[in-house]
């Protein structure tokens, strides 16, 4: 059997004249036809700028191909070399028999027209249909995508959409020429994870009744494990190995390979301990979970709404309940997850908290003292005590300070160290939080995406404070610098006695730093309850559906197909 | 969307409203138009004559209250110097100046926006660094300046273009060039940007993904979303214009609105003063009501934003 692709030392560097660096290393890797074939690295290790090669769209990023081929077999039979190919047999083949899907689906299709014309231009392009028949064909494209309502739809633009719905509007329009190889970008990474598992579940099902090969690109393990036939690791633009899925996932050759799996939560590892676990850690040596018994914060009904206005003069028609009537309790020194899809509030909550935004009914009592009464002074003077981190650490640190200007500063406002003293503490916080003294005369652009994390912890740990929210904290960040992160927060908690609100929406992490996990749906917390009971035993269904849609790094077929599918029947729609 | 709109309408009305009585009362701030007007030594008996029949011994409550109603009869009183009605002096100047608006417009899209996508796609060539220096040529020269040599040269030395009046067509062109050109300079440096912009923007690559030529990635996906912040320089560019077209119609002695209001402003001539700041607000608010409205015809997420 011919390859349907074949790269052959491939090799792509980027910038100009004397400053161009190889991203891409003599690759070599085939994908027959109907096969899925997964390209696994963190991020820089080159396994986008493969996909977009493959598309010949490596000129457009302002890449160049330096050595080597990339042979595809087209649906007529002749090969042709996509890495040396001209603009105009390229633009037949892209969309056409080589098609791909993205990463964010907010940006991937274009805000001013409707997404039926973004499917049937598609379809214009190659196939030479007319206006209508075009339209009459997305409209069955977005019908096989399995969204409702097709024909409104089809006249909606992508703001209106959720973001799953625009991951499927995306898949649509890659489907329409039936291509012969789909290329996925890290196609779920910015969605849900109960959305990931639909639209994972969608793309295999449609790659099998199509007969297409699939280039799946991702730095998840678990994804992977659900996806693959075969996989291909990638590190610093070298491949570093190649295996079967199962055989992978069983006997990895590669430390790195090895250090990936690790990294990689696995649900259901922690049963029988209690406390929180770092990645790699004995789950004998977990401690018990702090005595409740002395609450460090007590939240009693908090309502956040926000309110909806319509018309001229703007009239108040209703509200937005982020959230609805929120009670929990943290311990000192203890994690409370609050887990749950976009939109379910858990962010607000973390907000409202810290008067980032505007509760209107409920209190927060901190050691005992309603936050929501205080003044403006009495607040500020209280904010020592509670942090914040954000989800991106990238837009979260302020472009033009350095990183000593950055952790220094909470402690210039609440006046509480100067002059030389500053550099001494802001050097025993960057140590704390594993950097160096060096780092602190460097720009946030000078970091890798962990270590401005670990900067905006320095900075939430500066004032030593009791409570520290944070607000999706790893989501952004690599699998293995994930794992790093989350063994930081642990230890800090271990050493310094903090209380976390770790707001995430990734069962796999939550489930390794937790203590008692929240789990929200429509602004309301549906299930409380210790680690075990809610990973072990959870009473609600749509507790079950969240962990259920985890993917698991567990290539055995017979699992995937049968139930994790089971258990995705019971979520809600 | 049609809240929206229907919010902008109103607010434009309101602006309006707000801008008639600011006119009114911010023109008798500045003095007795008697005292200018009338020439020096004349007996006071004339005086209390001349004043009462001009209305300015009226009180000012009474006075506003009659500006209000010429406003909504089109009797907005005669001239002071010329003594013939307001409305018939800008019937005569207005078509001048509206002439002169819609060919300078007209000059500067027509040539601004496609220079501009040119040198977007020619960012690093000469060509595109060609573009981007007349740009600013024109953004810095002052446009008297540009008035006064485009007159030596085309005028004085080549005896192409008429130097001054309103005539014909033709005596407009260098008129509507000057005024265009600070305009020029700011669409071809704003369409550029707004394009580099786009083009990086992922949903661009997606077009090049699906397999779609050149010309439609940037002339259909690019260029509509590159088009709107390129229409909000044209709202503020027209405004800028209203100030402009004051020094260019005096160089180019073009019959219009703009040299009437000054004259009007230095001459204490209230009528036609307050009708003439009361229209050009007018094409101001108008102008910036065209750019809302084609907001929301170009970019259907307008009416997320408002919300």
């Amino acid at each position: 059997m011919t390859a349907l692709l074949r790269i052959e030392n491939l090799s792509i560097s980027f910038g100009r004249g004397g400053k161009t660096s190889r991203v891409v290393e003599g690759l070599d890797f085939t994908v027959q036809p109907g096969e899925c074939v997964a390209v696994v690295g963190e991020s820089g290790s080159g396994k986008s700028v493969t996909a977009f090669s493959v598309l010949g769209l490596t000129a457009f990023n302002g890449g160049t191909i330096e050595t080597g081929s990339i042979k595809f077999t087209r649906r007529d039979g002749t090969v042709v070399d996509l890495a040396t190919a001209d603009e105009k047999t390229l633009r037949s083949i892209r969309g056409n028999e080589i098609a791909m899907v993205f990463q964010e689906p907010m940006t991937a299709l274009n805000p001013v027209f409707t997404v039926g014309e973004q499917i049937a231009e598609v379809l214009r392009q190659h196939r030479s249909m007319d206006r209508a028949t075009a339209d009459a064909k997305a409209i069955e494209l977005i019908t096989r995508v399995q969204i409702t309502d097709p024909a409104r739809r089809f006249t909606q633009y992508p703001h209106e959409l959720s973001g799953g719905m625009r991951q499927r509007i995306v898949i649509a329009m890659a489907l329409a020429c039936s291509p012969r190889l789909l290329i996925a970008d890290e196609p779920t990474t910015a969605l849900d994870v109960t959305i990931q598992a639909q639209v994972l579940d969608l793309m295999r099902d449609l790659a099998r009744e199509e007969g297409m090969a699939l280039l799946f690109i991702t730095h998840d393990m678990g994804v992977v494990a659900e996806m693959a036939d075969r996989v291909v690791v990638m590190r610093k633009g070298l491949k570093v190995e190649e295996q079967p899925v199962v055989s992978l996932f069983a006997t990895p050759r590669e430390a790195y390979t090895k250090a990936l799996l690790e990294a990689v939560p696995k649900l259901g590892s922690m049963a029988g301990t209690v406390g929180p676990l770092p990645f790699g850690a004995d789950p004998k040596s977990a401690k018990p979970a702090p005595a409740i018994d002395t609450p460090l914060l007590e939240v009693k009904n908090l309502s956040t709404w926000f309110p909806i206005h319509k018309g001229v003069p703007k009239r108040h028609v209703g509200d937005v309940k982020a959230v609805d009537d929120v009670s929990f309790t943290i311990g000192q020194g203890e994690t409370l997850s609050l887990v749950g899809e976009s939109g379910s509030g858990k962010s607000t909550t973390g907000r409202s908290i810290l008067r980032l935004a505007n509760p209107r009914a409920g209190q927060v009592l901190l050691e005992g003292e309603d936050i929501l009464k205080l003044d403006r002074e009495a607040m500020r003077a209280r904010r020592r005590d509670m942090q914040i981190v954000f989800q991106d650490p990238y837009a979260a640190l302020d472009p033009r300070l350095d990183a000593f200007e950055q952790i220094v500063e909470p402690l210039v406002i609440h006046g509480i160290d100067k002059g030389s003293a500053l550099r001494d503490r802001a050097i025993a916080l960057v140590r704390r939080v594993g950097l160096d003294e060096e780092h602190l005369d460097r720009y946030p652009h000078e970091f890798s995406g962990g270590q401005r994390q670990r900067l905006c912890i320095a900075r939430a740990l500066s004032l030593s404070p009791k409570l520290i929210v944070a607000d999706e904290a790893v989501s952004a960040l690599d699998v293995s610098i994930q794992a790093q992160v989350v063994n930081l927060l642990i230890e800090l908690q271990q050493e310094l006695n903090l209380s976390y609100l770790f707001i995430s929406h990734d069962m796999g992490v939550v489930e390794r730093i937790s203590h008692r996990v929240a789990v929200m749906q429509h602004g309301k917390i549906v299930e409380q309850g210790t680690r075990s009971q809610i990973f072990e035993a959870p009473r609600q269904a749509y507790t079950r559906a969240l962990i259920a849609a985890v993917p698991i790094a567990n290539p055995i077929r017979e699992l995937k197909g049968s139930v994790t599918k089971q258990n995705r029947a019971l979520q809600p729609a | 969307m049609l809240d929206q709109l229907a919010r902008r309408t109103l607010g434009a009305i309101a602006t309006l409203g707000v801008v008639i009585a600011a006119v009114f009362f911010a023109t008798r701030l500045s003095g007795n138009a008697a005292d200018y007007l009338l020439p020096p030594g004349i007996d006071m008996q004339t005086k209390q004559l001349m004043i009462s029949q001009m209305g300015l011994d009226q009180p000012l409550l009474n006075q506003f209250l009659h500006y209000l109603q010429g406003l909504f009869t089109g009797d907005m009183g005669n001239g002071l110097y010329e003594r013939r009605p307001v409305i018939a002096i800008y019937a005569e100047r207005l078509p001048n100046t509206l002439t002169l608006f819609a060919y300078a417009l007209t000059l500067a899209v027509a040539l601004g926006l496609p220079l501009g996508l040119a040198a977007a796609l020619n960012r690093g060539n000469a060509f595109g660094a060609a573009i981007m220096s007349l740009a600013f040529v024109g953004y810095a020269t002052p446009n008297f300046v540009l008035a006064i040599i485009m007159i030596l040269i085309f005028s004085f030395n080549l005896h192409w273009l008429p130097s001054s009046g309103s005539m014909t067509p033709i005596h407009f062109l260098m008129p509507a060039i000057v005024l265009a050109a600070p305009m020029l300079a700011e669409i071809i440096r704003f369409s550029r940007n707004a394009l580099l912009d786009v083009l990086g923007q992922d949903y661009l690559r997606t077009a090049r993904a699906k397999g779609l030529p050149e010309h439609l990635v940037v002339g259909k996906h690019a260029l509509r979303n590159a088009a709107i912040p390129v229409v909000t320089i044209l709202g503020l560019q027209v405004a800028g214009m209203v100030g402009r077209v004051v020094i260019v119609e005096s160089v180019f002695a073009t019959k219009g609105i703009g040299d009437l209001v000054v004259y009007s402003a230095i001459g204490r001539d209230y009528p036609v003063l307050q009708f003439g700041v009361i229209l050009i607000a007018l094409i101001v608010v108008t102008s910036s009501l065209i750019v809302d409205y084609a907001y929301a015809a170009l970019d259907p997420r307008v009416k997320v934003a408002a919300s």
